[in-house]
């Protein structure tokens, strides 16, 4: 098996495409299909993670053209990933038969989801950054299609492109640092340009490692091409949790890991990597507290989650990073299902339309609760151990770091039991009623809950098998800081929310100021539209205007001279060539109507030239002429 | 007088054939052309024999000839006469003037 | 001597015929002429020494082959009893006058000026045996394609010169 190891990503594909031929027939049955391609592929992984584990590190390629090579690799990050990835698509396609009941599409939503798995295991097990980057196009095409799933809805539509258009701005950068690593090792292959960069000049390294990581800024939304994401909440819920939990935006995590290798000789980038982090980790924390859509609140808090993976990578703490991913993964599929069954329930998506949803749905409640806990960083539960070990090399880096993402580790702590205890506790505050989850949407709760408890408490040996290193042992400071600040987030949350003890309008009075500023996201958004809008557009209309009116001018000019030299050709073409052609035709056909009237038809006639041409013959022979 | 030697009988096949030309061409009737080609072909005969009586190396194969071409007039007196009749009848007339069937 | 004499009296009677043949109007006469050239020619034959030629001359042209142009020509006049003006010059007539004799000064000129490889005398007569002989040995093909041709233009004479009949 492990010699077809290039195998695993290709079930998912086969099912996408028949999908796409029988899934009009099956109709939400095709989640059953889908989910056997990702069983598959979950089980071809499984199979070949022994010799992982025993060290083999597996890679085919053939050659593409010129000496561009197309190829795949297994190390212990890929295999990883490929089972994570098939791991939560399973599920997420289990729940999607659920949610989908009802929804027209469905052929072309479940080909699209698995199209988007399919793409993201592509990325993952590429051996070279342009098969890689391919395959993160696809999940960029994926991720329009499916966030424009209800495309008849303006505001889905917008979102799409709004996520298309956001995440292209970080793919040019990501284009221009491959290109800067093929100019510079000649090669695209990891293991080439890796060989290489030891010899490469460290300036090349840093451009080439800021140009992948704003590829990374646009597809795992970092500041400030964070925008698209919270808009992305328009697409169905399935695919917001595989957007947050397995794919898209995980993929830019796992490039930034898998260049590690290069990111360790660039410093400036990693100092970059780590502010950008930052910044992402506490204004999107704070953009949180003031969100009120359910899914919102849980793609700020993505954003947040992010910032953390992108500073761990950033301070070269490749463990933590993607221990922090596979936690995520699973707490985040889990929260995003859970909003899917609460919104079905409820048939909100306002968090203050909903309350009392404990009552009506105590699966969903309790496996949310799981994962709230999770997120917000309590131990014993999995958000805790990679969060931790990200706080413990932060703050061997600069304990700045450490302090300004424990505020935002604070934040979310407050933010996540804000959240719960204004959907589950309390009453219902509307009377509009959904309709009761079945059980293919609370079986993934349930499994899903269940490696949201207990995955954090693998963290060590999954932490040796992906780095090789044993995880060095954490600094009990920042681990019982840490936990005291998630604490305190829980208690104000319970303090404001839960007993309402304080006022929340009051706070937000006495901040009016800032609220805005949160609600309107840091006027980021408006400030891209009115860039859009003024700047874009006015270029764009001084570009129209130099386009109508000096290319357009130059390209009238040279088309009034071509019509005029072709008319000159023209007339040359039928006056004179056309002239000497019919006048030799009708020289023949003139001198074919003369010579034909010699044919009199008179026998006689015939004769006398014969007679006539022989009297010749014989006079030009005794001429001496013939 | 002079002795007879081929060239005389050749002057007067060329003579005969030279008639016969001129009656091809310059007669109207159909049957008179005929005629006229027989004196043409008689003239042929005669200059076979002369070649083949005067030229050391003929080795009498003009006669031969001649008995073929005499052979072959036959059967174009044979022929040419049936197309006259046949002619004759369709058209009611002789006159080859009148007939252009191969014009243009 | 007397060869010379033989010979420009035959050939004097040879090309007098022809001329007549040419230029007499009634065309039975022109056909009776005809006769006389030739027996003309048989004569010249003698003169060459080729009895059997001559014999063939005799039968062939003067016996058969101008009996089945005058019955031609009682077949195709039937009616008007005259005969007179029966044999005309066409348009083509003085034209025809100076294409011939053009032809006949070119030819003639021609022939006096070659000198020709001759034994002089005419050779002896070919024995009718050894042109039988030879007819049915050497010759054979063109023997036997000459007598298939005589039986094709028979069978054709009469196909084409019989009455048609009506199928209207």
């Amino acid at each position: 098996m492990i010699d077809y190891f290039w195998l695993i990503p290709m079930p998912v594909l086969f099912t996408m495409i028949l999908t796409l031929l029988f899934g009009k027939k099956l109709g939400l049955k095709s989640a059953y299909l889908g989910m056997l391609g990702t069983i598959a592929s979950f089980c071809m992984s499984l199979s070949v993670l022994p010799d992982v584990i025993a060290g083999t590190v597996k890679q085919v390629e053939f050659t593409w053209f010129l000496n561009f090579k197309f190829g795949f690799m297994l190390d212990p990050l890929t295999i990883t990933l490929l089972l994570l990835v098939s791991f939560l698509a399973t599920f997420i396609l289990l729940y999607a038969n659920g949610y989908m009941h009802g929804e027209g599409g469905l052929m072309r939503f479940f080909a699209e989801v698995q199209l988007f798995t399919f793409s993201m295991l592509g990325v993952v097990i590429a051996d070279n950054i342009l098969q890689a980057f391919i395959f993160w196009e696809i999940m960029g095409l994926c991720s329009y299609l499916l966030i424009g799933f209800w495309f008849h809805k303006p505001s889905a539509a917008a979102a799409a492109k709004k996520a298309f258009l956001t995440t292209r701005v970080g793919d040019v950068f990501m284009l221009i640092g491959i290109l800067i690593l093929y100019t510079q090792t000649g090669s695209l292959q990891y293991h080439e340009i890796f060989a290489a960069a030891a010899n490469m000049d460290p300036f090349w390294i840093t451009a080439a490692t800021l140009g992948l990581f704003g590829g990374v800024i646009g597809k795992s939304a970092q500041f400030p091409l964070h925008v698209w994401l919270p808009d992305a909440m328009e697409g169905p819920t399935p695919v917001s949790a595989l957007i947050h939990a397995a794919t898209m935006v995980k993929a830019g995590i796992y490039l930034m890991a898998r260049f590690m290798p290069l990111l360790v000789l660039a410093p400036i980038s990693q100092n970059f990597m780590v502010i950008i982090g930052l910044i992402t980790a506490l204004g999107t924390a704070l953009m949180a507290l003031t969100a009120t859509d359910f899914k919102r609140v849980l793609a700020f808090s993505t954003l947040s989650q992010l910032g953390f993976m992108v500073v761990a990578l950033g301070t070269l703490n490749m463990a933590g990073a993607i221990l922090h991913l596979i936690n995520h993964a699973f707490f985040k599929a889990l929260l995003f299902l859970g909003a899917g069954c609460v919104i079905h329930v409820t048939g909100t998506n306002n968090i203050w339309e909903m309350g009392g949803v404990w009552k009506k749905d105590k699966v969903t409640a309790i496996t949310v609760l799981i994962a709230t806990i999770s997120i917000a960083g309590i131990p014993p539960l999995s958000g805790f151990w990679s969060k931790d070990e990200i706080l413990i090399g932060a703050a061997h880096a600069n304990p700045i770091f450490c302090g300004i993402l424990l505020l935002a580790s604070f934040l979310t702590a407050f933010y996540m039991f804000r959240l719960y205890y204004v959907v589950f506790a309390g009453k219902p505050r509307t009377e509009k009623h959904g309709h009761a989850c079945g059980k293919t949407m609370l079986i993934p709760l349930v499994v899903l809950s269940f490696f949201a408890a207990f995955s954090g408490l693998f963290s060590k040996p999954i932490a040796r098998f992906i780095t090789g290193e044993t995880m060095a042992h954490g600094s009990n400071t920042v681990m019982m800081i840490s936990i005291v600040v998630a604490l305190l987030g829980f208690l104000l949350a319970t303090v404001i929310y839960g007993w309402q003890k304080i006022s929340a309008a009051k706070i937000a009075n006495t901040f009016k100021g800032i609220c805005t500023l949160l609600i309107n996201r840091y006027y980021i958004d408006a400030a891209y539209n009115w860039f859009c809008n003024h700047i874009v557009v006015g270029l764009a209309k001084v570009a129209d205007f130099f386009d109508k009116h000096v290319i357009d001018g130059i390209i009238h000019i040279v088309r009034d001279v071509t019509l005029l030299v072709s008319k000159a050709a023209k007339w040359v073409d039928i006056y004179i060539v056309d002239g000497i052609i019919r006048g030799i035709c009708s020289g023949f056909v003139f001198g074919g109507s003369e010579i034909r009237k010699t044919s009199t038809g008179q026998l006689q006639q015939y004769l006398l030239l014969i007679a006539a041409a022989v009297t010749v013959m014989i006079a030009l022979v005794w001429g001496g002429l013939l | 007088m002079l002795e007879i030697g081929l060239t005389h009988y050749l002057l007067l096949g060329a003579a005969l054939f030279a008639i016969g030309l001129f009656g091809a061409i310059g007669k109207k009737h159909v049957i008179s052309i005929l005629l006229s080609i027989e004196l043409m072909l008689n003239a042929v005969n005669i200059n076979l024999l002369a070649f083949s009586k005067f030229l050391p190396l003929s080795n009498g194969a003009g006669e031969i000839f001649s008995i073929f071409v005499i052979v072959i007039a036959a059967a174009e007196v044979a022929i040419g006469l049936a197309i006259a009749i046949a002619l004759y009848r369709s058209k009611g007339s002789l006159d080859l003037d009148k007939f252009n069937l191969l014009r243009w | 001597m007397m060869q010379s004499i033989v010979f420009f009296l035959l050939a004097a009677l040879t090309l007098g015929g022809a001329l007549a043949v040419i230029n007499l109007k009634n065309i039975v006469h022109s056909v009776l002429c005809l006769i006389v050239t030739f027996l003309g020619v048989a004569g010249i034959f003698l003169t060459l020494r080729a009895d059997f030629l001559a014999a063939v001359q005799v039968l062939v042209y003067a016996g058969a082959v101008s009996i089945l142009v005058i019955f031609a020509l009682l077949l195709v006049n039937q009616g008007d009893g005259k005969m007179a003006e029966t044999n005309p010059y066409s348009r083509f007539g003085y034209l025809g006058v100076a294409a011939a004799m053009l032809f006949f000064g070119f030819l003639s000129f021609s022939l006096i000026k070659t000198t020709w490889q001759t034994t002089g005398i005419a050779a002896a007569a070919t024995s009718v045996g050894e042109i039988g002989v030879r007819l049915l040995s050497q010759y054979v093909i063109a023997f036997e394609l000459a007598a298939v041709l005589l039986l094709v233009a028979m069978v054709a004479a009469i196909i084409i010169g019989r009455e048609v009949k009506d199928h209207a």
